[in-house]
């Protein structure tokens, strides 16, 4: 067991290639679904090498992974927790599916339970919050699943196609999650 | 059109004015500040750990050349209107263009100060938040220890959107924290019925 703390059912956690990872990011931006659900700045085709450039300034201090099916041997999206509040043992967990063939499978599922099980009993953190976009219910079933709780809305956060979008915050507390292990 | 831009100061209020940070003169006093919790929280960020002055320096450099460069924050240095020391730090920071959106903070060096003078700074805050950089929301997290500020933002139209449960640590426990924000609209008509 204590070799396989970054393995689930479906997918493995692995660190990040730069380059076989910044072609797949490329690819998978050209999808302007995927990343508007992604993240909350205008969907752009950044170049590769913006995107390598980003790879190399990821910050020591966060855990970003790539997800790695283990079955189809392949790299379908990547994981990541960060800005953490030591003192608190906190810390906000981003994830995004780019391979569309693996979205609404459980995959995204099962490297949100590994990543918190990385964060609950190897990094002893207290609790785990993320943000998720009002139009996204898909990403919203999983974190559910996963035990994260609805915590309340910002409003009007977002603003695209001509009209305002709210933003949920979710959060587990490692208490949570233990008890839904057993 | 009607009314008028002009006549009425973004930066000199009635007991209070918003004036520009100098590092050079102001880092003694921001750096006495860092004892407080909650000044580190707004302001210093990370580990709770007060701040020598010439690290308070740097800091304050550093931080006018990314505002400089990433033009996403408006800080101000509160002083009271006689001239004399500064008494605490306002700002709109994290802002976000393409959504006009921002998060907006006022740190004061002592309690008593935020008592009397945080209304105002506020008020000043939010006008210059909505009527001048024309955002759209205006944010902020409060940890539940921070009663007073939280009063304020609530005698101020915001609401509490967010509660996170137990993410922050003071004092030998867990606090929630909250996220408050007022929108453009709910701030106009706070005004409105002011003037009313």
């Amino acid at each position: 067991m204590t070799d396989k703390v970054l393995t689930g059912k479906l997918v493995k956690l692995v660190p990040i290639n730069k380059e076989k990872i910044a072609e797949q990011w490329a690819n998978w931006n050209i999808d302007s679904d995927y990343t508007r659900l992604l993240d909350i700045g205008p969907s752009y085709l950044y170049p590769r090498k913006q995107i390598e450039k980003w790879i190399d300034e990821i910050d020591d201090g966060s855990c970003e992974f790539a997800i790695h099916a283990i079955a189809e041997d392949k790299v379908i999206g990547d994981i990541g927790i960060g800005d953490f509040d030591w003192a608190a043992g906190t810390t906000w967990v981003g994830i995004g599916i780019g391979d569309p063939d693996f979205r609404g499978k459980g995959y995204g599922t099962d490297a949100m339970q590994v990543i918190l099980r990385y964060a609950f009993e190897e990094l002893n953190l207290h609790r785990v919050n993320l943000s998720v976009f009002d139009f996204n219910k898909r990403a919203i079933r999983s974190y559910e699943k996963c035990g994260f709780k609805y915590e309340g809305v910002m409003r009007e956060f977002i603003y695209k196609e001509d009209q305002r979008w709210d933003i949920w915050n979710m959060g587990i507390l490692h208490s949570e999650w233990q008890a839904m292990q057993s | 059109m009607t009314g008028s831009m002009l006549g009425k100061s973004l930066y000199v209020g009635e007991a209070i004015e918003l004036t520009a940070i100098d590092a050079e003169k102001d880092a003694a006093l921001f750096s006495q500040w860092t004892e407080q919790p909650a000044f580190n929280r707004h302001f210093n960020f990370g580990i709770f750990r007060p701040t020598a002055e010439h690290e308070m320096k740097k800091k304050l450099e550093e931080l006018m050349k990314k505002i400089d460069e990433k033009r996403d924050a408006y800080f101000f240095v509160i002083r009271k209107r006689d001239g004399s020391v500064p008494i605490g730090l306002a700002f709109i920071r994290n802002i976000l263009h393409a959504h006009q959106v921002g998060s907006i903070y006022i740190c004061f060096g002592s309690d008593a100060d935020l008592i009397k003078y945080g209304s105002e700074a506020m008020d000043m805050m939010l006008r210059y938040g909505f009527m001048e950089a024309s955002l759209h929301r205006l944010g902020a997290t409060l940890a539940g220890y921070e009663t007073d500020m939280i009063s304020l933002y609530e005698s101020k139209g915001f609401l509490r959107e967010v509660q996170h449960r137990e993410a922050a640590y003071h004092a030998g426990r867990y606090w929630d924290e909250m996220i408050y924000a007022i929108l453009k609209p709910e701030y106009k008509k706070r005004i409105e019925e002011a003037t009313k």
